[in-house]
């Protein structure tokens, strides 16, 4: 423990909030000023030495940027009394946004560039908006409403879940390479598919599981409107789920459909990071530290593999093994994802997704990756347990992958 | 102040000619970068396996091309192990990305990396919010489209994401009041404001003809260099064009309704001594105007790059991000300089001040920006800014300010000055952002 480690003093999230949920009414500065009010306010209470005027870095990861406005942490930044802090942008690698933010506060602080960052993401689907391109329409007077319908289109589809590489959705390369996978380690697809069901249903048992035992309780602050507990888990017939086959999306999709593949969803998550001499001088007491990350690239229809490459280049670069980690939060970009991540990196599914995965709780896009690390490390304290391991993949083709540590003590 | 911080190295810039409207509209913002990026991988013959990073800034993340800097550097042919991300700063988007790469450079994440900056303002569309919650399909925005067209606007609200570009949601201004207020608050006069820009078009003009940028330039649709200085041309032989252009804000306009603005803004308003009434500054003519337009550059550790056999062009020896008040936003660069040079990051850079620079860059959101950080840095650091250091091409009034790229072509100019005067040593950058925040760089000659 070297006292310029980077370590993490608090890590919180607002609730998943599913579409036209409880979240729909906030925007994206308001979801984020509200989480991000709530972090600092708990950091302020847990330590006179602190406060929020230290901040002096802040990225924020996003996915849908359409109207969001200018500089979405600059706008939080005012929403939760941060003044004039003196660097603050958006990081947009789609669901890998809200990681990305977490390695480039972390690096911002081994340089000195730095003494505190706040990092994160926000994503708030619910506001994103029809758009039309000025390229059909210079001047809105022009603008027929009978028009309206040929030349509008979704803001969300296109900002996250479109690959503008291929001109397809991202559904179709999953399916495709899931297949691929599948044929080639001569498994039964019809096997494979009950099995990605059952995993779907494993991760709902257990995120109502955990949301029934408050296992969340300590990551989640409330914001206006909503209540606390994460909306989606509990919306879906769980029985049915694997009984039926569900929905696919494509029309040939043998292996996808709703209930394996993570609803879009509204989620802010930030933590506070700073180094572990600040900490102890402030007597700040972390939650634990960011040991190392790693990233990876993969060709755009193959993105289902990226986070797998990036776990992998992350093992070699820290030299360690699948088994050294205690914990591993896997961002399930669909249900096949997690079963060949399993087979190829050999997880333990008893360490994988404790509490559920997005697939039950929904994606916030730009917030998945600060929203996965933020339960990562509070499932560590709760547990016990150490080392943890936070993996996404991004729709292009990249994957990061983050490995923490629980602070033993301080 | 790690040793690896005095071998950061600039080996290579490119951007494509600014434009707004007509001539660059069919390229949007990945195309736009993709030409960039392209030719950079030919004319310094890089091999893209060597890339560890590219960041590239984008104010409006493009819908149709999500993470820009991705799509972009795969469509121009960099490889797909890549990590390739785009940042969002408002209108210091590229210099930020540009402070990424480093920090990856300097934390070892990285020995070769891509900073770039896109906009395609002429794309920036329309977009309708739905009131009553998103997600509806078009099929039920036919149905309430059939129930009358007026029921249908109470029910959608419809934006221009141009005039909200420029709009700074924090503090609900837009960047024009932004320029107004800063030239009261500054003493900045509109015969000053207008003689600078029509100063800044000859020069423009001069560099432009003379083909003084040619050597950091790539076509784009057509387009071989920037044609909005050659359209205005003739403005110089008139300026009185320059004096008599109507204010943008007339006499019925809100703002000027002093006291209701005032009350708006009461307590940003009140730190800074503001009490109206103003009169009006900002013109047209005197503003710079959206663009289209991508630049990039080539940043390295200094013994990777020699191992690559690249040629390093300049070192980064300083620079420095820093936040100001949203409501004079602009005058971010005066801290942001005075940071750069106080606060070294390098040895280099050390002891180095604004007297020993011979070029120096400066983004111009307005010439009362531009000139109100004159002022100010005089008054308040006693940093004088010599007039035939700065600019010397011309800035963002002359070429136009596509958001995420200008920052790129305050780089480019600065080699262009440099291949043009072999004397010139140090230069430093700077840019003002939405929102209130200031960077600038400082850059020395690369001599081994």
């Amino acid at each position: 423990m070297s006292p310029d480690d980077v370590v993490v003093v608090e890590a919180v999230r607002s609730i998943i909030g599913s579409s036209h949920g409880g979240l729909k009414d906030l925007s994206a500065a308001q979801l984020g000023g509200a989480v991000a009010d709530h972090l600092l306010a708990r950091v302020e209470k847990s330590s006179q030495a602190f406060s929020r005027s230290a901040i002096d870095y802040f990225v924020c990861g996003m996915g849908i940027g359409a109207g969001v406005g200018q500089n979405l942490p600059r706008q939080i930044a005012q929403q939760s009394g941060l003044a004039e802090i003196a660097t603050a942008f958006v990081v947009n690698e789609m669901c890998g946004s809200g990681m990305e933010a977490i390695i480039l506060g972390s690096q911002a602080l081994k340089l000195g560039e730095s003494s505190f960052a706040l990092v994160g993401g926000v994503e708030a689907p619910d506001g994103s908006p029809w758009l039309i391109t000025r390229s059909q329409l210079i001047d809105f007077k022009d603008l027929r409403v009978a028009d309206l319908p040929e030349k509008l289109f979704r803001a969300d589809v296109y900002d996250s879940l479109w690959d503008k590489t291929c001109g397809v959705h991202t559904i179709v390369h999953a399916e495709k390479i899931t297949a691929e996978w599948v044929a080639r380690k001569g498994l039964d697809p019809e096997v494979f598919k009950r099995k990605i069901d059952e995993y779907a249903k494993l991760s709902h048992d257990r995120a109502l599981a955990a949301a029934a035992a408050g296992d969340f309780q300590e990551e989640i602050v409330p914001v206006p409107g909503a209540g606390l507990q994460d909306e989606l888990p509990a919306k879906k017939n769980l029985e049915l789920m694997v009984r039926r086959r569900g929905t696919s999306y494509t029309p040939d999709g043998r292996f996808l459909s709703n209930h394996n593949s993570p609803p879009l969803a509204d989620c802010a998550s930030f933590l506070l990071l700073t180094r572990r001499r600040t900490a102890e001088q402030l007597g700040l007491k972390p939650l634990g530290r960011i040991v190392s990350h790693a990233r990876a690239g993969t060709a755009p229809e193959r993105y289902l593999l990226a986070s797998l490459a990036a776990a992998r280049e992350l093992l070699q670069k820290t030299k360690t093994r699948i088994e050294d980690y205690d914990l591993v939060e896997s961002n399930t970009a669909f249900g096949s994802q997690m079963l060949i991540n399993q087979a190829e990196l050999g997880l333990d599914m008893s360490k994988v997704n404790i509490h559920g995965d997005c697939i039950a709780l929904g994606h916030p896009i730009g917030a998945a990756g600060a929203r996965i690390t933020t339960t990562l490390l509070h499932a560590l304290k709760r547990t016990g347990k150490k080392r943890g391991l936070a993996m996404t993949c991004l729709g292009g083709g990249n994957g990061i992958a983050l490995a923490v540590e629980r602070e033993e003590k301080i | 102040m790690s040793d690896r911080g005095e071998n950061l190295v600039i080996c290579g810039a490119l951007r494509t000619p600014f434009s707004f409207g007509n001539r660059l509209k069919a390229l949007r913002s990945e195309v736009l970068l993709g030409v960039v990026l392209a030719e950079l991988l030919k004319k310094y013959r890089l091999d893209p396996k060597t890339i560890d990073m590219i960041a590239a800034g984008s104010v409006q993340q493009d819908t149709k091309a999500p993470n820009v800097a991705r799509i972009a550097s795969l469509q121009a042919g960099f490889g797909q192990e890549t990590n390739a991300y785009s940042i969002q700063a408002n209108c210091n988007s590229g210099f930020v990305g540009l402070l990424t790469v480093l920090g990856h450079i300097l934390s070892g994440d990285a020995g070769l990396g891509v900073a770039a900056g896109v906009e395609s303002m002429s794309n920036f569309g329309f977009r309708l919010n739905d009131k009553t919650g998103m997600c509806s399909g078009k099929a039920e925005i036919e149905d309430k489209l059939k129930a009358g067209a007026a029921g249908f606007l109470d029910e959608f609200s419809v934006v221009d994401c141009l005039e909200e570009g420029l709009k700074d949601q924090v503090n609900d201004m837009a960047m024009l009041e932004v320029a107004e207020v800063m030239a009261h608050v500054y003493g900045v006069t509109r015969q000053e404001a207008d003689a600078y820009a029509l100063q800044n078009l000859a020069r423009a003009v001069r560099a432009v003809e003379g083909n003084r940028l040619a050597g950091y330039l790539v076509g784009a649709g057509g387009l071989a260099q920037d044609n909005y200085p050659l359209n205005r041309k003739r403005m110089l032989a008139n300026p009185a064009l320059f004096s008599k252009a109507p204010p943008v804000f007339g006499p019925d306009s809100e703002f000027l309704n002093t006291e209701r603005f005032a009350q708006k803004h009461k307590k940003s308003l009140d730190s800074l001594g503001f009490h109206g009434p103003i009169t009006p500054t900002v013109t047209m003519y005197n503003s710079c105007i959206p663009g289209d337009g991508a630049g990039a550059l080539i940043v390295a550790e200094e013994e990777r790059a020699l191992e690559l056999g690249l040629v390093p062009r300049l070192r980064v020896i300083s620079w420095a991000s820093v936040g100001v008040n949203p409501v004079v936003m602009g005058i971010g660069p005066c801290e942001a300089v005075h940071a750069a040079f106080t606060r070294p990051k390098t040895r280099r850079a050390q002891g180095l001040e604004m007297d020993r620079m011979d070029v120096i860059e400066i983004h111009e959101a307005f010439a009362s920006q531009a000139l109100s950080v004159f002022k100010e840095s005089e008054k308040k650091y006693r940093r004088a800014w010599n007039q035939e250091k700065v600019n010397v091409y011309g800035g963002s009034l002359a070429y136009t300010h596509p958001l995420g790229a200008t920052n790129m072509r305050l780089v480019t100019d600065i080699l262009s000055r440099f291949d043009e005067d072999p004397a010139a040593r140090y230069a430093m950058a700077c840019g003002c952002a939405g929102g209130g925040q200031g960077t600038a760089f400082v850059f020395e000659r690369y001599e081994r």
